[in-house]
């Protein structure tokens, strides 16, 4: 009885042990540099570089768009050799990533042009066309000791759309102001805060073109676009330009024929003393992935989560392999 | 019956400052955010919402969210707490409490945002989330408060010949009141906070001012905003107080 006992004992005891251990190796496997370093098929991009031993924080804010870009960075730096700690891709808020940044507390993020401008240095007056939001950012953030790399043709700015239940007969925005001149009870909007008090949001649109919507309703973000589809609160809603629903639900953006929304191109931002010590390197790489993105291919991207629910990691794998930054 | 005496005028103007001392308290609070904000120079973003008349539609906004969702839980709570501790009713009380329970569990803001996509946005759905959400404290308090009622003097009552529903009115009612207003009192500054939070539905308030400055980075709109519903939340628990001391039955 006593030895059948013990060896039960010993048995349970052994199994709790590979159970621990299990889950050991569970949670150290998840991260570490990606693969071995092998050079077999060296096309990619990334294989071309080499920051073998250095130690990169990468972080991003919370919404699809940014952690798709934040861990399309985390790969491509670990592909290129890097240590990468992505634990502040997915911060909520801009400040908080903002201020990570700032504080050393990671290295590196994709900001936006327009966002820099307007909510980060505080400027209230509004510029003209990509490259002036980006100059602009990038000589008066220097002096916060930040690096704007080159930016992509990705515009994440404010768009008016009128959505698929509401027929307004409208293409652009001057359209729209027409009408709602005409016929006021028409031209009634659903938009969050955010662009409500912003003067490169309702305040300036309105003015810009020259009309008032007759009623103006103010929710969260995604009850606005959601109250805009149903289209009984309110005919136009606020959207943004890369956001996923406006393919899959069939939006009628309004087309912004005057220009006036500021541009918000997406840009990595890099600490100065964290750049300069390999800013050739960071240059090609974010670079690469520059080029390929747009507001299309975001588009697309930003869906392939909101729809189908892959995971961030593997969307961005995914896309820097078929495009050749990281090999496979 | 003892009269004013002398010696009791010094304690009595003792209380009556007493009563002096939270409005005073607010009212310097609020003079010295709007001295402070007098000196901002306010760009285009918080001028948007820092301006008399944007301020002033917020505060009565907010004033109403909590006024009429106060006005319904007590209209509703009270009823039904009476009713569930009347000896018939036993077994309905764990449903119902449940019921009350979960409304204050969840948290408010997904009450009031699943009650907007479900039934609607705006003022009217806002301020039926915020009755749910201030459900409990007042049914728990109507219900506690009557069973705290010492039975031998409901039975002193049935002796002296009251019907049941005299022994409510005047015995049991009367001496539930101090309960049952602690209950309204918490119940009103939980929606004086819970109540920022419809601004996201389309039904205005101070978390106009609040959100503003939350998603364009101007902590001079949070600060405001928060102080201007704080300050909000001790005026309306200040008022509560006093008609407490007001209703509360002689003698007790």
């Amino acid at each position: 009885m006593q030895r059948h006992a013990r060896s039960t004992h010993a048995l349970s005891r052994s199994l709790a042990l590979a159970a621990v251990l299990a889950l050991l190796m569970a949670a150290c496997g998840g991260g570490g540099p990606a693969g071995d370093g092998g050079k077999e098929g060296g096309d990619a991009v990334a294989d071309t570089i080499d920051l073998s031993g250095v130690n990169i924080a990468v972080g991003s804010k919370e919404f699809t768009e940014q952690q798709i870009v934040g861990q399309m960075a985390r790969l491509a730096l670990e592909a290129a050799g890097a240590r990468v700690d992505g634990q502040a891709i997915g911060l909520t808020g801009t400040q908080n990533v903002r201020g990570a940044l700032q504080q050393g507390r990671i290295d590196m993020y994709w900001e936006y042009t327009g966002t820099g401008w307007i909510e980060i240095l505080q400027q209230d007056e509004l510029l003209e066309g990509s490259d002036a939001y980006y100059q602009r950012v990038k000589e008066a953030d220097a002096a916060n000791g930040v690096v704007w790399l080159r930016p992509s043709e990705v515009n994440n700015t404010y768009a008016l759309f009128v959505g698929p239940n509401v027929d307004l007969g409208v293409q652009t925005i001057s359209d729209l102001a027409a009408l709602a001149r005409e016929n006021p009870d028409r031209a009634t909007l659903c938009a969050a805060t955010e662009f409500i008090v912003r003067p490169d949001g309702l305040g300036g649109v309105t003015k810009a073109y020259n009309f008032e919507f007759s009623q103006v309703n103010e929710l969260a973000l995604d009850l606005a676009i959601n109250a805009a589809i149903q289209g009984q609160r309110c005919t136009v809603g606020e959207i943004f330009q890369t956001d996923p629903q406006i393919s899959k639900k069939n939006l009628n953006v309004l087309e912004d024929d005057q220009g006036f929304f500021p541009v918000y191109n997406l840009a990595m931002t890099i600490r100065r003393d964290a750049y300069e010590q390999h800013a050739e390197a960071y240059d090609t790489l974010f670079g690469a992935i520059t080029d390929l993105l747009d507001n299309e291919t975001m588009i697309e991207l930003n869906g392939r989560r909101e729809f189908e629910g892959e995971s961030f990691d593997d969307i961005a794998r995914d896309f820097l392999v078929s495009r050749g930054i990281i090999s496979g | 019956m003892t009269m004013a005496t002398h010696s009791d005028r010094p304690a009595m103007a003792f209380r009556l400052g007493r009563y002096f001392l939270m409005p005073a308290f607010i009212a310097a609070v609020c003079a010295s955010l709007f001295v402070y904000l007098s000196q901002q120079e306010p760009d285009r973003i918080v001028a948007q919402r820092l301006n008399f008349d944007s301020i002033v539609d917020s505060t009565l906004r907010h004033l109403y969210l909590v006024g009429v969702s106060t006005v319904l839980v007590i209209a509703i709570a009270v009823p039904l707490g009476i009713l569930l501790t009347r000896p018939f009713a036993r077994t309905l009380t764990p449903p119902f409490v449940t019921v009350a329970n979960t409304g204050q569990a969840v948290p408010s803001f997904g009450v009031i945002v699943l009650f907007a996509l479900t039934l609607g946005f705006g003022v009217r759905y806002a301020i039926a989330a915020l009755t749910i959400y201030a459900f409990l404290p007042v049914l728990r308090n109507t219900m506690v408060g009557l069973q705290q009622v010492d039975p031998s003097v409901i039975e002193a009552g049935r002796g002296m010949g009251m019907s049941k529903r005299a022994v409510l009115a005047k015995i049991e009612l009367p001496l539930a009141v101090p309960v049952v207003l602690a209950g309204v009192r918490t119940a009103l500054v939980l929606n004086v906070g819970t109540a920022t939070i419809v601004t996201l539905t389309d039904a205005g308030g101070l978390g106009d001012i609040i959100n503003a400055g939350l998603v364009t980075n101007r902590t001079l709109l949070v600060v405001t905003g928060g102080v201007l519903t704080a300050a909000l939340a001790l005026l309306v628990d200040y008022i509560a107080a006093i008609a407490e001391n007001v209703l509360r039955p002689r003698g007790l």
